[in-house]
């Protein structure tokens, strides 16, 4: 073959080679960018999924209130309303009137306690004074009375800095798993932990009730109809928290939530 | 062969007559070159009026080399500029200086060893292959960093195949052309009209295609 037929059959290799270059490109640069927008659509149903479900919490607090307020306030109101027709009627009984205005201080301080509780229910007084650590160790104590389980708390701080906002969620996020391993794994101890090494806080329930697993926790997020797993998944996602579910041993399980915060905190 | 030549005469005058295209289409588009793509212009009129002046005195039947010689160097640079400034690449990276003392240097060497009336096989040789990596380069870049959404719609992906169909594809002929005009000069019109030719009509087809294609981008 002379020099021109060599010069050829390189120029076609050479143009073939090209082809493929930019036939490649095309073809990868698209898939790329294929991926990527499945990966963005996932995300975006993520975040949707969240935002669905802190709505559906925040309706079922929303409920919860007007429940509190329509069952025991409304009663108390009516109560109210009943002893000034009975007042009116008896105005000239001192000793009937006497009575009911003894019962209705009673009712009143009765909606100053029931008051007090919602208000204490959606933003802990102890925690709002004095932090995430105080408002805990109190809920335990008030938990360990109400549900009469015996509840340990230990931590290695006493105060640690969180964003409000973000101390609030972890706050309800604890709340949410204490009373769901109470109402659930039926313990009769439990031991509370908060710990701070480093970035992490660490968050760790251990209670000798019927445990659960991580895997089980999300297969029973898809199926209950109950908000208490589906608020703490969300929860926990919405304050970048890892959440994990273990059984050491058929006496002991473990729940433990792990947080980073900001280097500065 | 009478017929075949008349052919390749036609093929070249149509591939000298499309190389016009992308200087027209960016006039057109005028609004639309900023940045790198101002470099192109300056490139595609270079281009004319280098084929131009080659017209007028391949009729007075003076040697046209010396007019490549010079358009070699400016459009070697033009292209360097380009992609620079679209690579973001600083004009203080080490890349820009080599270039810049590198480049005159062989176009030196090249007029002492070709003479100034013969083909620069050596510059375009080095430019060609210098401009396909920069092309390859640029590619790699889109394959690692999708910056483009639609590919086939962005005018720099038809602008960088179109530098690398061009100076890839011309590689061996500018390699071999002062070879096969010493030794095999009746197969060095044959080999400008075919292979050159060829590349020069996809390189102004794809190039008209990426000028284009700023009016949307």
């Amino acid at each position: 073959m002379n020099i021109v037929g060599l010069i050829i059959v390189a120029t076609m290799g050479i143009l073939l080679l090209v082809f493929f270059i930019v036939l490649i490109v095309v073809v990868y640069q698209k898939r790329m960018l294929a991926s990527q927008k499945k990966v963005t659509d996932l995300e975006k149903k993520h975040q949707k999924r969240l935002l669905d479900a802190s709505l559906e919490i925040a309706e079922a607090e929303r409920q919860k209130i007007a429940n509190n307020l329509h069952d025991d306030i409304g009663i108390i109101f009516n109560v109210l309303k009943l002893n000034l027709s009975r007042l009116k009627k008896n105005i000239h009984k001192p000793e009937t009137v006497d009575k009911i205005i003894a019962e209705s201080n009673t009712s009143i301080d009765n909606s100053l306690d029931i008051v007090r509780a919602i208000y204490s229910d959606i933003v802990p007084p102890t925690l709002k004074m004095a932090g995430l650590i105080k408002g805990v160790n109190e809920m335990c104590k008030q938990l360990s009375t109400s549900a009469g389980i015996e509840i340990g708390f230990a931590t290695n701080r006493e105060y640690i800095d969180f964003d409000k906002t973000v101390e609030l969620q972890l706050y309800r996020l604890i709340r949410e798993i204490i009373n769901n391993t109470i109402k659930h794994a039926k313990p009769v101890k439990m031991a509370i932990d908060i710990r701070l090494v480093e970035n992490t806080v660490t968050f760790t329930l251990e209670h000798d009730g019927t445990g659960i697993t991580t895997a089980k926790i999300k297969e029973l997020a898809v199926v209950s109809q109950g908000l208490g797993l589906k608020s703490i998944l969300t929860r926990s996602e919405l304050i970048n928290a890892s959440l994990e579910f273990t059984i050491p041993s058929p006496s002991q399980a473990l729940v433990v939530l792990r947080m980073l915060l900001p280097a500065n905190e | 062969m009478i017929i075949s030549r008349t052919l390749l005469h036609y093929f070249t005058s149509i591939a000298i007559l499309i190389s016009f295209c992308p200087l027209f289409i960016s006039i057109f588009n005028r609004k639309y070159i900023k940045g790198e793509f101002v470099f192109l212009t300056i490139i595609f009129g270079v281009s004319a009026l280098s084929e131009v002046v080659n017209y007028f005195l391949v009729q007075r039947k003076i040697n046209t080399f010396p007019v490549f010689h010079f358009y070699t160097f400016f459009e070697f640079g033009l292209y360097v500029l380009f992609y620079l400034n679209y690579l973001k690449l600083k004009k203080s990276a080490l890349i820009f200086w080599v270039q810049i003392l590198v480049v005159p240097i062989i176009v030196i060497i090249d007029f002492k060893i070709n003479s100034l009336y013969k083909m620069d096989t050596l510059s375009t040789s080095t430019e060609s292959m210098m401009l396909s990596g920069y092309s390859l380069y640029l590619f790699y870049i889109m394959l690692k960093l999708p910056i483009l959404k639609n590919i086939t719609s962005a005018p720099i992906f038809w602008v960088n195949s179109a530098v690398l169909i061009y100076f890839m594809g011309n590689l061996m002929v500018f390699l071999f052309s002062n070879y096969i005009q010493t030794y095999q000069p009746e197969k060095s019109d044959f080999l400008w009209s075919s292979i050159h030719s060829f590349f020069n009509l996809t390189y102004s087809i794809v190039m008209s295609i990426g000028i284009w294609k700023l009016r949307k981008a």
